[in-house]
């Protein structure tokens, strides 16, 4: 019954004294049942008691990040946990178990980071020896060709090094300054430099001849100033650049190895953290660590902290109150000294959280409902029905044997193993909606006799051909859905569109049905009476008398044999004509006599024509009634007395949550204000409600209109493509059939398995939320929120 | 009509800002930043805001510098995300909105390097929704050679085209027979600040005839509508200021000065232009305005520039009031559809919001008394809506 109504919910209250609040917490996270109640949910975090460790526990989080951060840099392989609560249970300890991890993430944060100095120093060193050793070998190279003729003409020059973007810039700005006199050699540097942050540039020397004038020289270093930080000087015979070439190489080369020595290092040391232990590398086994740390902190904060005892509020399910008391109390096992934390079982306050056991099967259908709407605390939950409904629902405008089974082949992928790690991972929750929604499109097809739009004829057609001509035979029938013959009769579409128009409509009602059905439950649960018979009771009769009756006439028509099809009775005009002229005897009349079905269409017609008043005035009526016997009713207090039988304020509290508009809100308000708005409020009801059992029926025509087009869609594309090259045989035939047979898969994949699919599942969407759940789902309840480690997930599953 | 096709090319970067609304801090939470205590404190705060990514890596005790610092660059990433998703005459609006900042950035660098401020820390204090390559060349200026500088580095600068205008006009405005000597004088004796307002100014014209020009009408009503109030103000503000300054001795100077500062655009030019060139208190200056909007009850309370000595940290300034107004103008264009005006409202109030958490972290790093008036004297955006 868990998944009909949400599970029975009781109130505690927790108190922790400060010295045992982390092992308690602790305790209460490898439960999976228990919902803290957050104090005051409008405190900012830095004003809870424990904010400065969630601080901690943040920065030591983006240390961890930091460090695997680097790790990606270098390329390293980790391990991610594979199972977080076996981790967490193995390395349980106590709460001084954080800071040994602070301290270990931090020294080994700080001492990457050191060599991380020492690493971009070193690679500092390395560009400038670089740079100048470009710089020198350019100017030898250039100073071999013709320089010695531009420092006999009075040239002097200059050389640096600049980025390659600054490029044209720093070309302009010279040009501007010299006023053109002046000539700029620029020589890219081939490899690339890297940078402080990693990013790697290209660098390029320049080399700048100008005739001699303090002015201009001046100017010109300000610009290389203002676009190079390094200077370099040139030694003037060739002997010393010589030497200094050598000079620079080696330096360059002890760079090198001095960088490559560093880099290993690092590499080493962020090998050493990957390694494996409990099941998955040291760096992410911190991670969660830390990250449970976290989260029980935050946790922690939800509670109210008076004199070093922490009070809280708690939700329980039913029956897990024993286990919990039962772990606090071994908590300190021999040591007696330490108190433990305690609960205690309070009156319900609030209204409790919605809480349903799911598992992987019901998860989806779940979803759905939570979608609309948290069912309200021990409302039918819609979920359960919508396990079968809605994959029905789908199947019925999908239907078609083939596609089903594809569908239902794709489902039954989806639950193996191997999906969970394929691209379609993200369809593995919905896997057993898929399966039901291509078993129910199979079902559904045998019954319209649709394999990829061609009739089977599995059980043996009751027709025979003769002469062209079909001829029935005696006392058959076709087994199971439609018989093979009518796929090749003129009259087919409008024969199935007529078939599939009824079974869209009794399909409707009965849904509809179905859903006021559970609202009497839901008043009945309640103990809400007037609900009961002011609403559940006229609506269901007006349901059933007006398109109930039409379900009947379609089903006494199809029993009914005719002799000639034009003296059958239209289920429409017989329908309009009870209620535009009821007095009337039909002319053609459905049942044995016009006569009696006139006395039977009345006796529907006043029921539905009194429906609609009771619908209207009977609640505000008793409400005033009840309102004028009890002018001066008190508001029941908030906090009841110690003796209340729990269980019937219990009953209290639920008689008040079915009624939006209780009696204790209400009184908080001016009599008038309550009369007019319940007045309004229930002829608004009323108007929907009568308004929207004809459009709520006519809306379910949609499984024809989808089913229909999916029919139609697949005959075209069959015909468009197959079609011809089958009829045609032989060798001919065969080839074309091959050519064309991708155009056909693909169409078939494209369109029918995705779009179409799509289309109908929306379609059933809005069938469940709007026609099905309107009819008595309140929607207004909030989800049970665990405090559970299980809700720490390793990095990966994040991914 | 340009409703229909707004959504076309500009729909995207739209949704952006308009997305980018949420992140404006609430009254609420001002108040809770009036209540904090410290530096970290209020840093921690802004960690749980929007703000929370470009603060984390900083040390708790961040100098209010480094924070207005931090701040600005969340506004410029942001910024030139949107103008990277941009196209077309989007792009071209965007990046003169961008101009605004320029010129603060070069007249602050001018400013600092006349006063031998090292070039680094120039560099570091730039507003980076200003930046352009060319800004750290303007270490080459050399004196006060703004006409040089103008030629080698700001030439290929968007604002260079502005900074020529300036110095144009500035020769021009010499007597007939001029030197190089007088051209030398005039720019050593040249205050950054004057630089400043004047090209503003032109900016600000130019700003006005682009998107008089190029914008689609919806556009064009919202911004230009925005931009006159901001001539005015501008106006207004020359005025103010240049009552009662004593650089300015003569009445011909100060005509002349407040000709050359004053935008040749707005509500107030040219109608009351030669009623408030010659304003020279505060009641004469209310005169000239008080035909159009609600100048009038703006200088109403604008304390008297004459007694500039009395004013201290309570004192409701002029720009207090101004940015009061402005903010709610920006508010209402901001909610407007389908107009450019989202992304100069959407600048302008994030930059209201950078000035008042600079100015809370100011009062709080103080530590003044709660009950200090100053507390009071923050602008909050769309705070205006709501009543």
């Amino acid at each position: 019954m868990s998944l009909f109504r949400s599970e029975q919910m009781e109130f505690y209250n927790l108190v922790i004294p400060r010295e045992s609040a982390w092992d308690v917490m602790n305790t209460l996270g490898y439960f999976d049942s228990v919902h803290i109640i957050d104090h005051d949910a409008t405190l900012p975090q830095i004003n809870r008691p424990f904010s400065n460790y969630v601080k901690r526990c943040d920065d030591v989080l983006q240390k961890i990040e930091q460090i695997d951060d680097e790790m990606r840099n270098f390329k390293i392989e980790k391990k991610y946990c594979p199972d977080v609560i076996d981790l967490l249970k193995k390395r349980n300890g106590s709460h001084k178990q954080f800071e040994e991890l602070e301290q270990d993430i931090c020294k080994v944060a700080d001492d990457l980071e050191h060599q991380q100095q020492t690493l971009t120093s070193l690679q500092e060193k390395k560009n400038t020896i670089r740079e100048n050793l470009e710089v020198l070998r350019n100017a030898v190279a250039f100073q071999n060709e013709d320089s010695e003729e531009a420092s006999l003409l009075g040239f002097q020059k200059m050389v640096g090094v600049i980025l390659k973007e600054d490029e044209l810039r720093f070309k302009r700005i010279i040009f501007r300054i010299t006023k053109g006199n002046i000539h700029v050699e620029i020589m890219d540097i081939q490899e690339q430099f890297i940078q402080q942050d990693r990013k790697s540039v290209q660098k390029c020397v320049f080399m700048l001849f100008y005739p001699c004038g303090d002015l201009t020289q001046k100017k010109i270093q300000r610009v290389i100033e203002s676009f190079s930080n390094n200077k370099f000087d040139i030694p003037t015979s060739s002997e010393q650049q010589a030497q200094r070439i050598t000079m620079l190489e080696n330096q360059l080369n002890e760079a090198d190895q001095l960088l490559h020595l560093t880099i290993t290092q690092i590499n080493k040391r962020l090998q050493d953290l990957s390694e494996i232990k409990h099941n998955c590398s040291w760096i992410e086994e911190m991670r969660i660590l830390v990250t449970k740390e976290k989260y029980l902190y935050m946790n922690l904060n939800m509670l109210n902290m008076t004199n070093s005892v922490f009070h809280g509020q708690i939700w329980l399910p039913q029956g897990q109150d024993q286990k919990i008391q039962q772990a606090l109390r071994n908590l300190h096992g021999n040591d007696k000294q330490l108190p433990s934390g305690q609960i205690q079982e309070q009156q319900i306050q609030s209204t409790p959280p919605t809480y349903y056991k799911l598992n992987s099967f019901t998860y989806p259908f779940q979803e759905i409902v939570n979608t609309y709407g948290i069912p309200r605390y021990k409302e039918i939950n819609p979920g359960l029905s919508t396990i079968i409904t809605f994959p029905f629902l789908v199947g019925v405008m999908f239907g078609d044997v083939g596609h089903g089974l594809l569908l239902f082949v794709c489902g039954l992928y989806l639950t193996t193993e191997e999906a969970k790690k394929s691209i379609f991972s993200g369809l593995v929750p919905m896997r057993y909606m898929i399966l039901l929604i291509g078993f129910f499109a199979c079902y559904n097809g045998l019954i319209y006799n649709d394999f990829l739009s061609i009739s089977l004829n599995l059980f043996g057609s009751c027709y025979n051909l003769v002469d062209d001509e079909y001829q029935i035979k005696e006392d058959c029938v076709y087994k199971f859905g439609i018989d093979p013959a009518w796929g090749s009769s003129t009259n087919q579409l409008t024969f199935m569109n007529s078939f599939k128009m009824k079974l869209a409509v009794i399909i409707g009602v009965t849904h509809m049905t179905f859903g006021i059905i559970l609202k009497g439950f839901n008043t009945l649960n309640f103990n809400n009476y007037t609900d009961f018979f002011c609403e559940f009771i006229p609506q269901f009769l007006l349901l059933t008398c007006s398109f109930g009756y039409m379900d009947f006439l379609l089903f006494l028509k199809w029993c009914t044999k005719f002799e000639d099809t034009k003296d059958a009775p239209s289920v429409i005009t017989t329908m309009i004509d009870m209620v535009l002229r009821p007095f009337d005897v039909p002319e053609k009349p459905l049942f044995e006599s016009g006569e009696q079905q006139r006395f039977i269409q009345l006796i529907l017609l006043t029921i539905i024509i009194l429906c609609i008043p009771i619908m209207l005035i009977t609640k505000p009526l008793i409400f005033n009634l009840n309102k004028k016997n009890h002018p001066y009713q008190q508001i029941p207090s908030q906090v009841p007395d110690d003796d209340a039988n729990p269980e019937q304020l219990q009953n209290d509290m639920q008689k008040d949550q079915s009624q939006p508009h209780s009696k204790v809100c209400i009184q908080q308000h001016n009599q008038h204000d309550d009369i007019g708005e319940l007045i309004v409020h229930q002829s608004i009801e009323t108007i929907e409600f009568v308004l929207g059992s004809v459009s709520n029926t006519a809306s379910y025509l949609r499984l024809w209109a989808l089913s229909l087009a999916h029919s139609q869609l697949a005959e075209v594309f069959f015909s468009m493509t197959l079609a011809s090259h089958i009829g045609e045989g032989g060798f001919f035939g065969t080839i074309g059939s091959i050519v064309q047979f991708p155009g056909f898969a693909l169409a078939t994949f494209g369109v029918l398995m995705c779009m179409d699919l799509m289309e109908c599942f929306l379609h059933a969407l809005r069938l469940q939320w709007v026609e099905f759940q309107s009819k008595f789902y309140k929607a207004d309840g909030y989800l049970f929120k665990a405090y559970s480690f299980t809700n720490i997930k390793s990095n990966q599953q994040d991914d | 009509m340009d409703l229909c096709v707004f959504g076309v090319d500009d729909g995207y970067a739209e949704a952006i800002i308009r997305g980018l609304r949420a992140s404006f801090l609430t009254e609420a939470q001002y108040q809770q930043m009036k209540n904090c205590a410290s530096i970290p404190e209020l840093k921690s705060f802004l960690e749980e805001t929007d703000y929370q990514n470009c603060l984390q890596a900083d040390n708790p005790q961040i100098p209010t510098s480094i924070l207005r610092q931090r701040l600005k660059k969340k506004l410029a990433d942001e910024f030139e995300y949107i103008e990277a998703q941009s196209t077309g005459t989007l792009t071209k609006y965007l990046f003169h909105l961008r101009c605004r900042f320029m010129i603060d950035n070069v007249v602050n660098m001018i400013e600092g390097l006349k006063n031998k401020i090292d070039i680094e820390i120039l560099l570091s204090n730039i507003d980076p929704l200003g930046w352009f390559p060319e800004i750290k060349n303007i270490k080459v200026l050399e004196g006060d050679d703004y006409s040089s500088l103008y030629r080698d580095v700001l030439i290929d600068t968007p604002i260079g085209v502005y900074f020529m205008k300036f110095l144009e006009e500035s020769i021009e405005n010499l007597h007939e027979n001029r030197t190089l000597n007088d051209i030398q004088n005039l720019f050593r004796e040249m205050k950054p600040e004057y630089i400043r307002t004047s090209l503003k100014k032109m900016w600000l014209e130019d700003f006005y005839v682009f998107c008089e020009q190029e914008l689609m009408p919806t556009s064009q009503e919202v911004l230009l509508e925005l931009l006159k109030f901001e001539a005015d103000f501008k106006t207004i503000q020359v005025i103010y200021n240049s009552i009662g300054n004593r650089d300015l001795n003569t009445a011909a100077k100060i005509i002349t000065t407040r000709k050359q500062l004053c935008p040749t655009i707005g509500n107030l030019y040219p109608d009351c232009e030669k009623m408030y060139l010659q304003a020279m208190t505060l009641d004469t200056l209310r005169e000239a305005v008080k035909g159009c909007d609600n100048y009038r009850d703006l200088l109403k309370d604008a304390p008297d520039p004459l007694k500039r000595e009395e004013f201290n940290v309570q004192t409701k300034t002029l720009d207090d009031i101004m940015y009061d107004d402005e903010c709610r103008r920006y508010a209402l264009a901001f909610d407007g559809q389908g107009s450019y005006g989202v992304f100069y409202s959407y600048l302008k109030l994030k930059e209201q919001e950078i000035r008042n958490i600079i100015w809370l972290a100011e009062m709080i790093s103080r530590k003044l008394a709660k009950n200090h008036p100053g507390w009071k004297k923050i602008i909050i955006p769309f705070s205006h809506l709501g009543k």
